[in-house]
């Protein structure tokens, strides 16, 4: 099973196909589960958990298409479509920041592994919120687009607390995962 | 399946050729964006909501609107506040609650932001996904890109019944004596990790053979056995050219005309 993923894993079907599933498993997670964090306050979304995995167990670039590619995609089919263009830089940058960080430090020891853990939370969280903040500020000015900046702050860690775990369960419960990372 | 936005029709706008519509949609969305006085603003997203009230209805109009609702409250008590310089129209002692910049930036930013949503709900109402698809391609957007986007919405519905398939049986091992577990913030995330755990490995596991049914399909290989469908061109095309162009030089000509730079 290994040696044939290892094989495919480098053509362009096996790229389409992670890629493709992957983003469906994004819009599913942003569309169809979502926690509510208070009766009042709303919810938070499980996209950035997904795109956390996916950069971890698949490397920057799949995450760039599949994380930016899904929530645009929820965007679109949740009838937020005028967000869709800006959601797709903001969690496709997200998703390959992290893979980034998680591809440079290494995740052998656990001091490294924490220290890009902290890394790609900021990271995540400056980009993701950062883009969300300018571009809200353009559409609907400053003050209003400052309001969200908590709330995507939340949608971050969430993503780091509970998108890490995930990663952790899925490699040891499913161990050919390891080799689908190009 | 998913339930898009899409809702096919017979109006103008739904026989809009696709392509044409991909060309005006960016070029709508800019002008947005440029330094028109506050009544052209306003015009300009009031012919979106026209447009929508013609050709799709008065409920597909509360749809967009019912959407952005509460972010329109909060641009309408918070602008203001960052806006004090001017005429004086409000105050609460010293403290100065409404300027009439402050009303006039107000406006705008409803105005633009209201418009984009209705430029965008027209477009997503009006036009099929695979319109939108083969559209892009047309414009040459990289065929494996639209290949990726038309799996993932297939693989939407099948992924969001496996979910839903996944919980179901999850709840089922919990027996009647057991205590129920914690459903408010953290419990509800921790409820909710083994039902993701299942339904990440279920998806990663379809990549093999989805990777195999393309092979079968030619993807990857130099002569592929998959073909797009030709998006047909509307009779009225030559038409429809004709009322863009005319779009965008009346657009042009009220932006020279209702610029706010003086």
């Amino acid at each position: 099973m290994e040696n044939q993923t290892d094989r495919s894993k480098q053509n362009l079907a096996f790229r389409i196909a992670a890629v493709a599933v992957l983003t469906a498993l994004t819009t599913v997670c942003t569309m169809i589960i979502r926690v509510p964090v208070t009766p009042t306050r709303g919810y938070i979304n499980l996209a950035d958990v997904a795109i956390f995995f996916t950069a971890l167990t698949f490397g920057p670039f799949t995450a760039l298409a599949a994380g930016g590619l899904g929530t645009a995609l929820a965007d679109i089919l949740g009838g937020y479509a005028q967000w869709a263009p800006i959601t797709f830089f903001a969690h496709g940058i997200q998703g390959m920041a992290i893979g980034m960080i998680f591809r440079a430090s290494g995740v052998d020891s656990r001091g490294r592994m924490i220290l890009a853990l902290i890394l790609s939370f900021i990271a995540a969280t400056v980009i993701m919120a950062g883009i969300y903040f300018v571009t809200g500020g353009l559409m609907y000015g400053f003050g209003a687009a400052a309001t969200e900046i908590p709330g995507n702050i939340l949608q971050n860690a969430a993503g780091v607390i509970v998108g890490f775990p995930l990663y952790l369960a899925v490699k040891k419960a499913y161990p050919p995962i390891s080799a689908y990372r190009w | 399946m998913i339930d898009t936005l899409y809702r096919p029709g017979h109006s103008a706008v739904h026989s809009f050729d696709c392509r044409l519509k991909l060309f005006l949609l960016p070029l709508l969305l800019i002008y947005f964006f440029l330094p028109l006085s506050l009544p052209a603003a306003g015009l300009y997203t009031a012919c979106f909501a026209v447009l929508i009230l013609i050709y799709l209805g008065f409920r597909d109009l509360l749809i967009p609107l019912k959407m952005i609702f509460p972010l329109l409250i909060l641009i309408t008590l918070i602008t203001p506040l960052f806006h004090r310089t001017g005429t004086v129209l409000i105050s609460a002692g010293d403290f100065t609650l409404l300027t009439g910049r402050g009303l006039d930036e107000t406006i705008r930013y409803l105005a633009r932001f209201s418009g984009i949503s209705f430029l965008f709900f027209l477009f997503f109402r009006s036009t099929a996904m695979d319109d939108i698809l083969l559209g892009l391609s047309w414009y040459r957007l990289p065929y494996t890109l639209t290949l990726v986007i038309s799996i993932a919405l297939r693989y939407i519905p099948h992924l969001a019944g496996l979910y839903g398939q996944i919980k179901a049986a999850h709840a089922l091992r919990c027996s009647i004596e057991d205590d129920l577990p914690r459903s408010r913030g953290i419990g509800k995330i921790r409820n909710l990790f083994p039902v993701l755990v299942s339904l990440v490995i279920q998806s990663v596991k379809t990549i093999p053979v989805l990777t195999m049914a393309l092979e079968l399909k030619g993807i990857g290989r130099s002569n592929p056995r998959s073909q797009s469908r030709t998006l047909i061109t509307p009779e009225s095309v030559r038409i429809q050219i004709f009322s863009s162009l005319l779009l965008i030089a009346l657009l042009i000509t009220n932006l020279i005309l209702f610029s706010s730079i003086k």
